[in-house]
């Protein structure tokens, strides 16, 4: 029963209902992998499918996912105590940039808000970011997967040359690399060493979850 | 003869009333002042804060009176001559010149139909075709040039775009060096630099980046406008519920603040400096977070702005005749009858981005030749009814009188072609003769015609010694790039 309402508060965005929800189902002894496997991630799987289907709006996508943080919150301590990792609460890390000279980013926040709503751990190194941050940002964070955003033909040419910035480096080969924006496309990406292109902030969360299922199968 | 005549002859409409534009007035010097614009610029930082504006960084609050002094400062009217000096257009009050919009990566093929990169030629098509067109009173490039030196596209459409049609071009460029090669390319063709500066010969345009953001680059362009007498379009586009907020006296409001941000450093930089403000104000698609162009919303807040402008006495640059459709279709013709109409009837005067189409990625030269048909449209009714004794007819009606006709009287003879508006492309035909003539739809014949324009009309002859002043242009800027290049590759 608490299961389904965490559920429903996720599709219709209730952050300070399932505050509540979410301990009452602890006290009635739901384990926390439960509470988020069968009302969280019901809900979001709810969500992601009526968005794809264009039956609910990106504001109200948003809204859920900030739901489903405030749960994660509320169990991600109890979820490390009882299996004492935390594999479950992130998907993956995914470094997100706008392109040296670019300073357009709605684009970029786009998506950087669907991934998190999708469970990624996102970096955020911002707007007009040169191929030299992001390879800082490649070493320091770690991670799967390295975003980059260009809306202008002008700097969408940077993308190319921080591909090649991040082979200089030695970390190309640790990533995969996505990209999107504007003026991007599939020709672009093929053409400038990028792993992947999105027409959408929809097609970029599909993109980092099939490059992460490519890791740990690969890895497997 | 009629005393006491309150005149109201063409078309009424305006979206926001007097106490609505005091209202979004007082919001924008608010927003100018307590949250501050962020301004990437150091020399227009300096003379902003010279002049009374409160600095931190990059932040910058510009006080009311700063803005109050920019409007009086700024012209209510000028005008841009076409480089032939065959005739001009008047920015001022209610004056409206629609025309095409800028570079966009993709282009439909006039001939194949297939969606490519934008090529150097297709600029110079683009300028031929729009040249013939008599509701085209502008013209932008339609396209970023993909097969020239990359940093110097801007430039080759310029020179492509001049050449090759005498209607005002309203210029953009990647940069202040291109902006300055421009420059000196419209010089030339005005016959130097003396003759431009009375007689300017085309407009820039630029943009800063909403939310409340003047990069490097625009502020750059916008001074150097300045400097120079440019006319300065300085419009942002903004996009509702992503980088604006949701309302649409939001979005106003945050639009004529980044529009306002560069005209306060214009007139600081050259008092009377020329500038128009506006922008394309639409929003974000909440289902496919597409920048959406073919929308009512886009309409009613390009109509808001041009209000705004008028009640603050500055030129207005307005948006219509663009669409989300990807080919022309239907959808092409809707969006763009829709937004053109309203644009002008609520009179922007800079119309731009008829063309537009995919959402702004692609140049469509049909809907340009599309909506030329329905700007006519758009003028014949925003031209209204005219009123007085002749066109009232009284003696023409007794004359006639009950169960005669108009057919041979002199009255219709004499008035008929310019009350009535005739179409070139929309077909009006009785359905057998429509058959027998192919059974052509309005794409059918847009095609048609636009072949045509391309095949039969050459645009204006240029003079050779301007011709071989921007040859020499050309080669400056392609050695300054290759200059540049190599000073890069060494570092």
């Amino acid at each position: 029963m608490i299961l389904k309402k965490i559920s429903q508060a996720v599709i219709e965005g209730d952050v300070e209902g399932v505050k509540e929800m979410a301990n009452q189902g602890l006290e009635e002894g739901i384990t926390p992998q439960q509470l988020l496997d069968d009302g969280v991630l019901a809900g979001m799987e709810v969500v992601g499918e009526r968005f794809k289907n264009f039956d609910m709006y990106i504001p109200e996508v948003l809204k859920s996912a900030r739901v489903m943080h405030t749960v994660m919150d509320i169990l991600r301590p109890k979820l490390v105590s009882s299996d004492g990792g935390e594999s479950s609460s992130s998907k993956g890390t995914v470094v997100l940039g706008t392109v040296e000279g670019d300073m357009h980013d709605i684009g970029k926040n786009l998506v950087s808000l669907m991934l998190e709503g999708a469970g990624f751990k996102v970096v955020d190194i911002g707007i007009d970011q040169s191929p030299k941050s992001f390879v800082e940002a490649v070493e320091k964070e770690k991670p799967q997967i390295v975003g980059m955003s260009a809306l202008l033909t002008t700097t969408a040419p940077k993308i190319g040359e921080t591909v090649e910035a991040l082979k200089e480096a030695g970390v190309r080969d640790s990533v995969k690399i996505m990209a999107g924006g504007a003026v991007i496309d599939q020709a672009f990406v093929d053409e400038n060493g990028v792993d992947a292109y999105g027409p959408s902030a929809t097609a970029a969360m599909d993109i980092a979850q099939q490059f992460v299922n490519e890791v740990k199968q690969n890895a497997s | 003869m009629r005393t006491n005549l309150t005149s109201n002859k063409t078309t009424q409409f305006q979206i926001l009333s007097e106490d609505q534009c005091e209202a979004i007035y007082h919001n924008i010097l608010e927003v100018m002042q307590r949250t501050g614009v962020d301004v990437y610029h150091e020399e227009a930082r300096k003379m902003l804060k010279e002049a009374g504006a409160h600095v931190d960084g990059v932040r910058v609050y510009i006080p009311p009176f700063m803005v109050k002094e920019a409007i009086a400062l700024v012209p209510d009217n000028f005008i841009v001559h076409h480089w032939d000096g065959s005739d001009v257009i008047r920015l001022r009050k209610n004056e409206v010149y629609p025309g095409t919009g800028p570079s966009m990566p993709n282009y439909i093929d006039p001939y194949t139909e297939e969606r490519r990169l934008f090529l150097r030629k297709d600029s110079a098509d683009v300028a031929r075709v729009c040249d013939a067109l008599p509701n085209i009173l502008f013209v932008e490039g339609l396209g970023s040039i993909s097969d020239t030196t990359g940093d110097l596209a801007d430039l080759y459409e310029f020179v492509e775009l001049i050449t090759h049609t005498t209607k005002p071009i309203a210029a953009w460029s990647f940069n202040r060096q291109s902006c300055e090669s421009i420059y000196k390319v419209a010089v030339a063709m005005a016959g130097g630099e003396e003759e431009f500066q009375r007689k300017p010969n085309f407009m820039f345009y630029m943009e800063p980046i909403p939310p409340l953001v003047s990069n490097e680059e625009s502020v750059d362009k916008v001074l150097f406008c300045a400097e120079k007498h440019i006319p300065a379009i300085f419009t942002p586009c903004c996009m509702g519920g992503g980088t604006e907020p949701a309302t649409f006296a939001g979005v106003i409001t945050n639009a004529a603040v980044e529009s306002l941000t560069g005209l306060v450093i214009a007139q600081l930089k050259r008092r009377g400096a020329p500038f128009i403000m506006g922008g394309v104000l639409t929003v974000m698609d909440m289902l496919t977070s597409t920048y959406i162009y073919g929308g009512p919303e886009l309409s009613i807040m390009c109509a808001g702005i041009t209000d705004m402008g008028k009640y603050l006495d500055i030129p207005v640059f307005s948006t219509g005749g663009c669409t989300d459709a990807k080919i022309t279709e239907p959808q092409a013709a809707l969006e763009g009858a829709m937004s053109n109409y309203t644009a002008v009837l609520s009179g922007g005067n800079i119309i731009h981005d008829t063309g537009y189409s995919e959402s702004g990625l692609t140049g469509n030269l049909f809907n340009v030749v599309m909506n030329n048909e329905i700007l006519g449209m758009a003028f014949r009714i925003t031209r209204g009814v005219e009123v007085n004794e002749d066109s009232m007819a009284i003696d023409v009606i007794e004359q006639v009188g009950p169960q005669g006709h108009y057919l041979l009287h002199e009255h219709t003879d004499k008035t008929f072609r310019t009350e009535m508006w005739e179409p070139e492309l929309l077909n009006r035909l009785p359905i057998e003769e429509w058959k027998n003539a192919g059974a052509k739809t309005l794409g059918d014949k847009v095609k048609e015609k636009t072949r045509y324009l391309l095949e039969n009309h050459k645009g204006p002859e240029v003079p050779e010694s301007a011709r071989k002043e921007i040859e020499n242009i050309l080669q400056e800027a392609e050695d300054r790039v290759a200059r540049e290049k190599a000073a890069k590759q060494e570092r």
